[in-house]
């Protein structure tokens, strides 16, 4: 089981992840709704896993996940994007980040990530 | 697909009532029978498909076998028209007859009425019977919208995939100035500029919002609203991912939404209207030039 903080401007999107990793025995123990949000809640939940959405108002996903990585380079990041997102998602990975999901979400895909970087 | 569009047409021409078309919607669960597939198909005429199930109601033998004894099937015919046994249009048509709203010959009078009110091509009405919807959507569509086309086609496959597989899409038209109830909007940007947006009345929209967050919404709230935005950030997100290996590179901004004002272009606005459970939305979208919002 892992403690996760999900991050992504969608309300709609928080709750289809939340669901599915709740169903599958992880932990959700805070949602932020930009970057800052992400980096606040980030410093006070300390999660074991971070899933961060790109495309967000305020502060977008990559800046977010390059602060995260300054305050912890261990940070476990995992990238949500909706499909087509190449260029960022490699930018992303030379970021730091561990993994990616791709939108709209599919359980299997999810849970295999979450499971393999726990 | 062409169900709905059939059922829609004989509403209006007051050939069936609400609660019949309701009905037929319900009982098009079991196959065509093969007289009713080789009428439609051609292959027969109403008079020798009626002969062949009076001669199979005294002979134990099945239609297909009876129609080659007789000399009006060839045996692949009859394995043609087997395969076509599950096909949505044929299963409308047998449920009509089912029912007894009518009978063949006068399904088929409909139907080339259907063809020549909606200005429907041979090759049109075969897609429509199709059911297939790459086929169907250049019917109401013009594809060849650049750069437009397919994200058109790609948004009405996602609803299809996502939120409903029983849409009826409307001639597509193009104004400069559109106002709407309520809208979910992206904008694309990169080498082309892209809007990307969902308009209607809130009961319309609801019937995106709902489905796509698999949660029951009552108003257009904040979160409905969210959903539709959310709906139309993946269907963007994969046709940036399809036109990227056409070396095109689009990304998406963080969608938005709005109630009760006009959008204005100086280019075009593509109006695609989509029925969904009886309730229209809009889809718009506009390329490569500047959305006002006022």
């Amino acid at each position: 089981m892992a403690k996760i903080l999900i991050v992504d401007d969608s309300i709609t999107s928080r709750k289809i992840l939340k669901n599915i990793l709740i169903e599958n025995g992880h932990e959700v123990i805070g949602e932020a709704i930009n970057g800052e949000d992400a980096i606040s809640k980030f410093k006070e939940l300390n999660p074991d896993i971070v899933t961060m959405d790109i495309t967000m108002p305020v502060m977008d996903g990559l800046e977010a996940l390059k602060k995260i990585m300054e305050i912890n380079n261990s940070a476990k990041v995992v990238m949500v994007t909706a499909a087509g997102q190449k260029t960022k998602i490699v930018d992303a990975v030379k970021y730091g980040a561990v993994e990616f999901l791709t939108k709209p979400f599919e359980s299997e895909q999810i849970i295999g990530i979450i499971n393999k970087i726990q | 697909m062409f169900g709905l569009y059939f059922g829609d047409y004989l509403l209006e021409k007051n050939k069936i009532s609400h609660d019949q078309l309701d009905e037929i919607m319900k009982e098009q669960t079991s196959r065509a029978k093969l007289g009713v597939i080789a009428v439609a198909e051609k292959l027969l005429t109403p008079k020798q498909a009626e002969e062949l199930n009076d001669l199979q109601k005294k002979v134990d033998s099945r239609f297909g076998d009876i129609a080659i004894e007789k000399g009006y099937l060839l045996p692949e015919e009859v394995n043609y028209l087997l395969t076509l046994q599950g096909n949505p249009y044929l299963k409308f048509i047998q449920a009509l007859i089912d029912m007894n709203i009518m009978n063949l010959d006068e399904i088929e009078s409909c139907i080339e009425d259907f063809k020549n009110d909606y200005g429907l091509s041979d090759t049109e009405l075969e897609a429509l019977k199709s059911g297939d919807i790459d086929r169907i959507i250049p019917v109401f569509i013009d594809n060849n919208i650049p750069f437009a086309g397919d994200c058109i086609s790609l948004v009405i496959r996602n609803i299809i995939r996502f939120i409903n597989n029983n849409i009826l899409i409307k001639k597509s038209y193009k104004v400069n100035k559109y106002s709407f109830p309520s809208i979910a909007y992206q904008q694309l940007v990169g080498s082309h500029e892209l809007f990307v947006g969902l308009a209607g009345e809130d009961e319309a929209l609801l019937n995106i919002a709902s489905p796509f967050a698999k949660e029951k919404f009552l108003v257009m709230d904040e979160e409905a609203f969210d959903s539709v935005c959310e709906f139309i950030n993946c269907s963007n997100g994969l046709y940036a991912s399809k036109i990227i290996t056409d070396d095109i590179h689009i990304d998406m901004t963080p969608p938005k939404f709005d109630k009760n004002k006009t959008m204005e272009t100086e280019g075009e606005i593509h109006v695609v209207p989509i029925i969904i459970c009886g309730k229209r939305t809009d889809l718009l979208v506009v390329v490569d030039k500047k959305v006002e919002i006022y």
